[in-house]
């Protein structure tokens, strides 16, 4: 595959880049849930950025200590909804997921919604 | 044989359930106890369970869960939760018998009109609310019990969506032995809020006292507590966004120094509305340095303010790319690094190297990228 058919996404504070291999050594993230896989949850809206096809979707992640790296398996075309975002396919593959930062005085923040 | 068209009047009734099933889940009318116990018992006895030895009346699902978590200590006297057996499982008997009586087209028509209705006004706006509010009122010390309420609870009148859609097909469409076991949760949900089974001890909380709503149906009050519980318990919500009460309540509080401290990008937003963009940027003396439109063509401006600190403060100004649901576009400001070094890693606080003052390159930087390598396919 060439480097220009690999995919980016962004829905709101979450974008999600398409890549050509796992990393080796990832986890289940404990937000794979039986009705919904969650990648960004809002907390003061109680909206979330999620997959509800949990079977074929599954989102891992990197044993970093310090940086946790996340990651999708998609194995069938998939929709990723939130209550305020327009819908957003992907077709099946591999992806990296990156949550939006803030800057504050010397510090990285993640962007909370 | 299965169902495998609605009549006129059946399609025409699709619309009664779901405004009958919103005005449920919204309802804010006191309980009428009785009824209530004995749907508690219905509730049990379509489980195939020996109905609760006591049934401990709450205000609020914030009580309930703190008065569980007290009584669970003694825990014979509570018992072990019951919510799979009264909910999960009979959810997914009669789901599978309704399914199976009638024609996938006919069921997801009756999904899309009852279902996802009632689904949007209520379940996503009011309850996720609630549970959110529950979840994160509570401190460190009995919060992992009083959040462990949260997921063993039942969510009563705000499991309206789905017991609407079921309780359509048994009176519309005469599956009532499909349906039998739902008869104490749709009832259920008629009399009350949350509720909370155990083997011995169901707890249950009232409808909230006070339920306010803007237009598109989100939990919304510019004056007061938008959802209020008869114990005292308030939630203030501008737009659907959970605000602290100061805000609501004093919001001449405002100033440059809170909005600009705030951590919630929401919450920061909402504060932003109320004082005023361009008074925002006028009093907090911000000067832009750049201006162009995203691929959305909406207008970005790249701001900074001289401080008298060791580096300035550096904002990129952004309209969301999703309308409200008032078809309006929410503003942000994001905060960036004083020279656009894209933002890499929150623990390590790593930076890239510094960029070109532009906007575009200053988004890029939120998502730890340069600008050449931001370019989303898609955005929403």
């Amino acid at each position: 595959m060439k480097q220009n058919q690999f995919k980016t996404y962004r829905q709101g504070d979450v974008l999600i880049k398409q890549i050509k291999n796992l990393p080796k050594g990832l986890k289940k993230s404990k937000d794979n849930f039986k009705e919904r896989v969650v990648l960004a949850y809002g907390e003061v809206t109680g909206h979330a950025h999620a997959f509800y096809n949990s079977k074929d979707v599954e989102l891992l992640e990197s044993n970093d200590i310090k940086e946790t790296r996340r990651f999708l398996n998609i194995k069938t075309i998939s929709e990723l909804k939130h209550e305020e975002h327009n819908t957003l396919t992907f077709n099946p593959g591999i992806y990296e997921v990156i949550q939006q930062k803030e800057y504050s005085m010397g510090q990285i923040k993640r962007v909370i919604d | 044989m299965k169902i495998t068209r609605l009549t006129d009047n059946q399609i025409k009734q699709q619309k009664v359930y779901a405004e009958k099933w919103t005005k449920i889940g919204l309802s804010t009318e006191p309980c009428d106890k009785i009824a209530s116990e004995i749907a508690i018992n219905l509730i049990y006895h379509c489980a195939g369970l020996l109905g609760p030895k006591q049934i401990v009346w709450c205000d609020s699902p914030m009580s309930q869960g703190l008065v569980w978590a007290i009584l669970t200590q003694n825990s014979a006297a509570v018992g072990a939760s019951v919510r799979d057996s009264v909910r999960d499982s009979v959810r997914d008997s009669v789901g599978a018998s309704v399914w199976a009586s009638v024609q996938d087209s006919v069921g997801d028509s009756v999904w899309a009109s009852v279902r996802d209705s009632v689904r949007s006004s209520v379940r996503a706006s009011v309850w996720a609310s609630v549970g959110d509010s529950v979840w994160d009122s509570v401190q460190d010390s009995v919060g992992d019990s009083v959040r462990a309420s949260v997921w063993d609870s039942v969510y009563g009148q705000y499991e309206s969506h789905w017991l609407g859609f079921f309780e359509y097909f048994r009176n519309e469409c005469s599956l009532i032995t499909e349906t039998d076991k739902l008869r104490g949760l749709i009832e259920g949900a008629k009399n009350f809020g949350w509720f909370l089974p155990c083997a011995n001890t169901c707890f249950v909380s009232r409808r909230p006292s006070k339920l306010q709503l803007d237009h598109d149906g989100r939990l919304h009050s510019y004056n007061t507590a938008a959802l209020e519980y008869l114990d005292g318990w308030k939630l203030y919500y501008i737009r659907g966004v959970k605000v602290p009460d100061w805000l609501v309540l004093e919001p001449n509080l405002i100033t440059t120094e809170t909005i600009d401290s705030e951590r919630n990008i929401e919450v920061r937003r909402i504060m932003l509305d109320i004082y005023g963009h361009e008074r925002y940027l006028k009093e907090g003396s911000y000067e832009v340095l750049d201006v162009d439109k995203d691929q959305f063509n909406r207008q970005r401006r790249l701001l900074r303010k001289k401080t008298n600190l060791e580096e300035d403060i550096v904002r990129v100004e952004v309209v969301n790319s999703s309308p409200e649901l008032d078809k309006s576009y929410r503003t942000y400001y994001l905060p960036v690094h004083p020279e656009l070094r894209p933002l890499l890693s929150v623990e390590d606080r790593l930076f890239g190297d510094p960029q070109k003052m532009t906007c575009h390159n200053a988004v890029a930087s939120t998502f730890g990228l340069r600008g050449e390598e931001y370019q989303p396919n898609e955005e929403s």
